[in-house]
């Protein structure tokens, strides 16, 4: 954890126009003081702020611009930062000692758009993301989005699946055209 | 008697607003998935709620809602009601006025959880 809090540090923050800066500000007013709200909660049900936590001050003319630090906060998966999407650059760390406790965690949600493994053991490869109830489990990778792959959650994440070529099924009426070719009468009258 | 919902006076003032133009109003909290999790504010009966819903009480006359199952993880908190500035996405009354209702979480205390059981 030590590593990772030292890469969240290392997070330069600032202008956004300047090439150099890794993140800029929120997109509006009401995110942020939503995820301002969430560092609230989460400190008050007692998670340990590990960096971050508050709004990012700075001043060269962007002291009301709508910044927020990069966040660790470790807690267990009962608080409300670890049950919702934030939508903010906060990350929610918890312990677990065996694969069946992670699994227990990852699914003890009501949401499952997408989830993450992280293993060298050829066997967990497959069997964890299986046991995990989310639209996309990325292993030994994260947070990528190629167009062809099939996205979209379980549970309260939503309905259906997008970006797959089966997914044009979604858009497309089935028409079924019966034509006789026949010149002859049917035969009725 | 400890309140699951409150609000602050500047929400009860924009409700006010908000049912002289659009009669009487409701709130559904909106879950926790991507840019959700901002409570709705809706004319009475337009967002349908039934036994998967659960009413945490009343601000201003106006029911506020949430789901059963989201009230279980967020029940040992109370929530109030807020408004902040700047335009939310959203189909709530609220947005066009380019403002936006807020929900703001407090732990509740081991004696207000005993009360709230208790009822």
């Amino acid at each position: 954890m030590e590593r990772v809090i030292q890469r969240t540090k290392a997070i330069k923050m600032g202008n956004p126009l300047d090439a150099t800066v890794m993140m800029g500000a929120q997109a509006s007013e009401d995110q942020y003081q939503k995820i301002l709200s969430y560092l609230d909660i989460g400190k008050q049900e007692g998670a340990e702020v590990l960096t971050g936590g508050e709004a990012f001050r700075q001043n060269s003319g962007l002291e009301n611009g709508y910044y927020v630090q990069p966040t660790l906060l470790k807690g267990n998966n009962k608080m409300r930062v670890f049950q919702e999407e934030i939508f903010g650059p906060v990350a929610c760390v918890t312990t677990f000692k065996t694969t069946e406790e992670a699994i227990a965690i990852a699914n003890d949600t009501l949401y499952g758009l997408g989830a993450g493994v992280w293993t060298r053991d050829a066997h967990e490869l497959y069997q964890v993301p299986r046991a995990i109830n989310a639209g996309r489990v990325w292993v030994n990778c994260y947070h990528a989005y190629p167009a062809h792959a099939p996205f979209g959650g379980y549970k309260k994440s939503g309905f259906g699946r997008e970006t797959h070529k089966m997914m044009l099924n979604h858009y497309r009426q089935t028409k079924n055209m019966l034509i006789s070719y026949g010149k002859q009468k049917l035969g009725f009258f | 008697m400890t309140a699951r919902i409150i609000a602050t006076e500047q929400a009860i003032s924009l409700i006010n607003e908000l049912r002289h133009t659009h009669g009487p109003l409701m709130f559904h909290q909106s879950g926790g998935c991507c840019d959700g999790s901002q409570p709705m504010c809706f004319p009475e009966g337009e967002f349908k709620v039934g036994a998967s819903d659960v009413c945490l009480g009343e601000i201003a006359g106006c029911k506020f809602y949430m789901s059963a199952d989201q009230f279980n993880y967020w029940k040992h908190t109370q929530l109030m009601l807020d408004v902040i500035r700047g335009r939310g996405s959203s189909f709530s009354l609220e947005i066009p006025l380019g403002v936006r209702f807020h929900t703001r979480s407090r732990v509740f205390t081991d004696a207000e959880i005993a009360e709230l059981e208790g009822t």
